[in-house]
């Protein structure tokens, strides 16, 4: 007889295989030569998508590099300036204001936040840029930062200033000294949730970069557009693969509680 | 000697930190609205005539918008409602082993899917020429693919509710496992039962509300996202009803420059059960932003 502690583990081991799946069935799918219905498993199989790309011989390989490099960008004054901004906040008299203001534009839908700046973006040539499209995602990464870094200003740290500043130091060395070694932990996971907020976004990219910025998330949707399936799996599994060593290294860069 | 008064400031310091925040928070947000209103108006806009509130009456009597209000609700209600059964009972009957080797590490998996890849690949899986379909065929359940029920841009969202719910039940799972331990809930239940509670009482008086209390606002906060949704129901969904943010932006890109309008009318109309719903959130005890020590 199966006792109830080992019941719960086969049915938690069954719910883990679920979880899994996905990144196996897409693994799968990007190296599928054919795979038509009704077959359950591939005909055949193909690693020549895998390689072109690692060749850099794809339009795919370009949009990787693309996705890096503005998912950098925004994680990077996003995590810089949330952390400098939120401490103002933290102390001003207004505090509580100021936070509640910065959860609109981050749980707003960013394709209809996308939607009722799209006048302004046109007009300051902003549209179909790389720029643009940078600017755009930290109008939701930066609010999301700042949320996140409220947290770490408390009244232990503002003494710990007023020590350091009856002691001689100044604002520079607060910060490098004081400041970013004490929050060390917390600058890396929000480095890490807010590249992932850029690296997912879709909506708002396709709206202020018209379609001409094309980011890994845009190449899926051509992709299954183009009923080309293969293609999007392979752009899927790219997408999900950095988030995945992420979570090797550290699980807390993937789930941190948000508010 | 000069006495100076309350400054709205302590530094210059603090004066361009809150600025930038004014700057990138916002003043986006309340530009936005403006433009929004001013064009739902008429005010403003390439088929502008002057102040009408036209564009207004048209929305609040077109029955396109009120059922895609409906369904957008109906998806993220039933999408978080089964998101909350399903990890209260991964938290109150299998914490233990989902907090060590594959199924721990399984957990996290699907918070490292974006929403364009999970869309796809319920479709991959679930629609009549998916992977379901091909198994219930090898096992002579169906004759071929079109007889396999509608399971993505079906008429009611099962596709949609399904990519969502398989996002959020990790994510609240260990959101639930991580307040298991940190409200001690475990101690409570144990006093509970020492004074003579049964299980099912442990569970349902004591464990699932101090849980659900204390998630509430993430739980609003949640069901923001889900009605704000905009990649799931684009591949998932159907032409009609649409989920709010399709709608809204079908109108924004048609070719007709009427629907325009309408758009900005359908996104402030959102914009207010946003606003609604974050009030309601600010109003609970959980959510303060009081100094600590």
């Amino acid at each position: 007889m199966i006792s109830t502690t080992s019941r719960f583990t086969y049915i938690a081991r069954a719910i883990a295989v679920t979880f899994l799946f996905p990144v196996a069935f897409l693994l799968l799918l990007s190296i599928s030569d054919s795979w038509i219905f009704p077959e359950v498993l591939p005909e055949s199989l193909t690693f020549e998508r895998w390689i072109s790309l690692m060749n850099g011989n794809t339009d795919l390989f370009s949009s990787l590099i693309l996705s890096l490099g503005i998912a950098f960008s925004v994680a990077t004054i996003s995590t810089f300036g949330g952390f400098y901004v939120s401490k103002h906040l933290a102390y001003h008299p207004k505090r509580n204001l100021w936070m509640r203001l910065s959860y609109f534009p981050f749980v707003l839908s960013p394709i209809i936040y996308a939607a009722l700046l799209y006048f302004y973006f046109i007009r300051a040539g902003l549209t179909g840029n790389m720029l643009g499209v940078i600017l755009g995602q930290l109008l939701i990464a930066f609010p999301y930062s700042v949320i996140l870094f409220s947290g770490f200003w408390s009244k232990r740290i503002q003494n710990m200033e007023q020590l350091v500043k009856t002691l001689g130091g100044s604002r520079w060395q607060t910060y490098r000294r004081v400041f970013l070694p004490m929050a060390q932990g917390l600058l890396l996971v929000c480095f890490f949730q807010t590249f992932l907020i850029s690296w997912f976004e879709y909506g708002l990219t396709t709206l202020i970069g018209v379609g001409k910025v094309q980011t890994l998330t845009l190449k899926v949707f051509q992709y299954i557009n183009e009923a080309n399936f293969y293609n999007a799996a392979l752009s899927s599994s790219l997408l999900v693969l950095p988030p995945i060593i992420l979570l090797y290294f550290n699980k807390k860069y993937l789930f941190k509680k948000r508010w | 000697m000069k006495i100076s008064g309350p400054t709205l400031f302590s530094s210059n310091a603090q004066a361009t930190g809150i600025l930038l925040f004014l700057l990138l928070t916002v003043a986006p947000l309340l530009m936005g609205i403006l433009y929004a209103l001013l064009y739902s108006l008429g005010i403003i806009g390439l088929m502008s005539e002057g102040v009408t509130l036209a564009y207004w009456e048209q929305t609040l009597g077109d029955t396109e918008f009120w059922l895609s209000l409906g369904y957008t609700f109906y998806i993220a209600l039933i999408t978080i409602s089964l998101t909350v059964i399903a990890a209260l009972g991964l938290t109150l009957f299998l914490k233990k082993p989902f907090q060590k080797g594959l199924p721990g590490f399984s957990l996290y998996m699907p918070l490292a899917f974006p929403a364009i890849v999970v869309a796809f690949l319920v479709f991959q899986v679930a629609s009549q020429s998916g992977l379901l379909s091909r198994i219930a065929w090898q096992l002579g359940w169906i004759s071929d693919s079109a007889t396999f029920p509608d399971l993505v841009n079906d008429t009611f969202g099962i596709g949609i509710i399904a990519a969502h719910t398989f996002m959020a039940v990790p994510f609240f799972s260990l959101y639930f496992m991580n307040l298991y331990d940190g409200e001690r809930i475990r101690g409570f239940s144990q006093v509970a039962k020492s004074l003579g509670a049964s299980r099912i009482q442990q569970l349902f008086r004591i464990e699932v509300p101090i849980l659900l209390q204390r998630a509430f606002p993430t739980i609003i906060l949640y069901t923001i996202f889900v009605l704000g949704s905009y990649e799931i129901p684009l591949i998932l969904g159907r032409q009609s009803p649409q989920m709010m943010s399709v709608l809204i932006i079908r109108k924004l890109r048609k070719f007709s420059l009427d629907t325009i309008p309408e758009a900005y009318v359908a996104a402030l109309l959102f914009l207010a059960v946003i606003i609604l719903l974050l009030i309601v959130i600010f109003k609970t005890r959980s959510f303060s932003y009081d100094l600590d020590n």
